[in-house]
């Protein structure tokens, strides 16, 4: 499973990497990168925070 | 089965009244310290005002929509003269491609990785400030603090002399809020028969301010082209549009007075509303010194204080006759998204009229949605966490003055005019 950043959607919130600092960083304008993209089970309950903590709906989970 | 029939209707004729009647320039609304006025119109689908014939978007889902929907409502809401001489300011008034160029220029002047530099320099004023004031038995919280902090930084983000701030927080008044009785009378401006600032003045004063703000900037524009420092300025006259030309001056001192405008009165309105809050509600101003040193809580107790005290309705104009969320809407037509109204929202918020500092999600609106979303969203996070850390590490008791009550502001931001406080009771 992978956390992803609908680049259309994000404007910058910064909420992704306040809750999910270790999956999240910002870039240079302050809208979220995705840094460990893999999802473990350590990273799930974080990763999905950061899905349900986004005003935009940016952020989601992949199952690929 | 009587008393459902009558008190069923009622609180739909109330709350329809209530809606018709909305003003968010309306002093009543400003006077709700809890929730009166939003428990009677929550619910309700966007509204048209007759006392102010805008549209009042409420529901939290109404807002969002109302935010992401770029293609259908414009930015560029200043409708011919503005009364007051306000001409528009960018990025705000700005759509599309145009203001997309304006956001890749600042955004990284507010990055948060840049304002996480200035927080030593954030500490020190806001430590100068409460100490000053926790040595006192009492003070004039709003004069005394939460005017003076965030405009003390805004001059040492923007490279403007820090001493310069009583003179910012005065243009920022005769902006803002010189048609308010109080302020007018701060300002020295003449009063009609029935106690209202003669428009006249407000224009003229108005006008003799924004000159004075032009040679202000242009003063500083210039030096900081002839010698770069490591400040706004600097950023602003080194920056490039995509066609590699330069910021001409007018698009300069357009951004410059929209980031004056949005810095200066917005910490500044939510700050003074979160401590009148906690002198009336000491629980809730112990259990945040409880947690504001955990810096896993923190975080999420300021976006709820956030949530909890938002201060703005932002206007959007309508781009041609359309329908959104059940409204039909006009071209020209102007909407009031409100997010204070939206953060209370009970359809997406559990609990939505209590502080929870451990809620999470928040996806609260009060930095606003979408392209235009709040430009110094990661400056006013930590403007208001370190301003309320500070505070009570140095000022852990106070209480209202019984003999001065707040004034209660009336510009387009939410906020208080004064708070007298007594320190060291409470």
């Amino acid at each position: 499973m992978r956390i992803v950043i609908d680049a259309a959607l994000c404007t910058g919130h910064g909420l992704c990497y306040a809750v999910a600092p270790a999956l999240v960083a910002p870039d240079d304008r302050g809208y979220g990168v995705v840094v460990a993209p893999e999802l473990d089970a350590g990273s799930l309950e974080r990763s999905r925070r950061a899905v349900s903590s986004c005003p935009e709906r940016a952020v989601s989970i992949v199952d690929d | 089965m009587t008393q459902d029939i009558d008190t069923a209707p009622d609180h739909t004729d109330g709350a329809l009244a209530a809606a018709r009647e909305l003003d968010w320039f309306d002093p009543v609304l400003r006077e709700q310290t809890e929730f009166e006025v939003y428990s009677k119109i929550l619910g309700l689908p966007p509204q048209r005002s007759e006392a102010t014939s805008e549209w009042y978007f409420l529901g939290y889902d109404d807002c969002r929509e109302a935010f992401q929907r770029a293609d259908l409502l414009s930015n560029n809401w200043i409708m011919g003269e503005n009364p007051l001489g306000q001409a528009a300011v960018y990025p705000e008034n700005s759509d599309g491609a145009e203001h997309r160029e304006y956001r890749r220029l600042l955004d990284p002047m507010f990055s948060p990785q840049l304002m996480e530099k200035l927080e030593p320099d954030m500490r020190e004023y806001a430590r100068e400030l409460i100490g000053s004031i926790a040595a006192k038995p009492s003070c004039e919280f709003v004069s005394e603090f939460t005017m003076p902090f965030p405009t003390i930084i805004f001059c040492r983000l923007m490279g403007f002399p820090l001493d310069d701030h009583p003179k910012l927080m005065r243009w920022k008044d005769v902006y803002m809020n010189a048609m308010t009785p109080f302020i007018a009378d701060q300002l020295g401006i003449a009063v009609d028969d029935a106690g209202r600032p003669s428009m006249e003045a407000v224009r003229e004063l108005t006008g003799t301010s924004a000159t004075e703000i032009i040679e202000y900037l242009g003063t500083i524009l210039d030096e900081r082209r002839r010698a770069p420092q490591d400040d706004i300025i600097t950023m602003l006259v080194t920056a490039r549009h995509d066609d590699g030309e330069s910021l001409d001056h007018d698009e300069l001192i357009r951004i410059c007075f929209n980031l004056f405008l949005g810095g200066l009165d917005t910490v500044t309105g939510m700050l003074s509303m979160i401590m009148r809050d906690f002198a009336q509600h000491p629980d809730r101003r112990a259990r945040f010194v409880e947690l504001m040193d955990d810096p896993d809580r923190i975080g999420p107790a300021v976006e709820e204080l956030v949530r909890f005290h938002s201060i703005v309705a932002i206007p959007r104009r309508v781009k041609d006759d359309c329908v959104l969320r059940g409204a039909d809407l006009r071209k020209d037509d102007i909407i009031q998204v409100v997010t204070p109204a939206a953060g209370r929202d009970p359809a997406r918020f559990a609990g939505a009229d209590e502080l929870d500092y451990d809620r999470s999600p928040n996806p609260h609106l009060g930095f606003g949605l979408g392209l235009h979303r709040c430009l110094g969203i990661h400056l006013a996070r930590r403007e208001l966490r370190i301003g309320l850390q500070e505070i009570h590490r140095l000022m852990p008791s106070y209480s209202l003055d019984p003999t001065a009550p707040p004034k209660v502001g009336s510009g387009g931001v939410r906020g208080l005019f004064t708070l007298p406080l007594l320190v060291g009771q409470g």
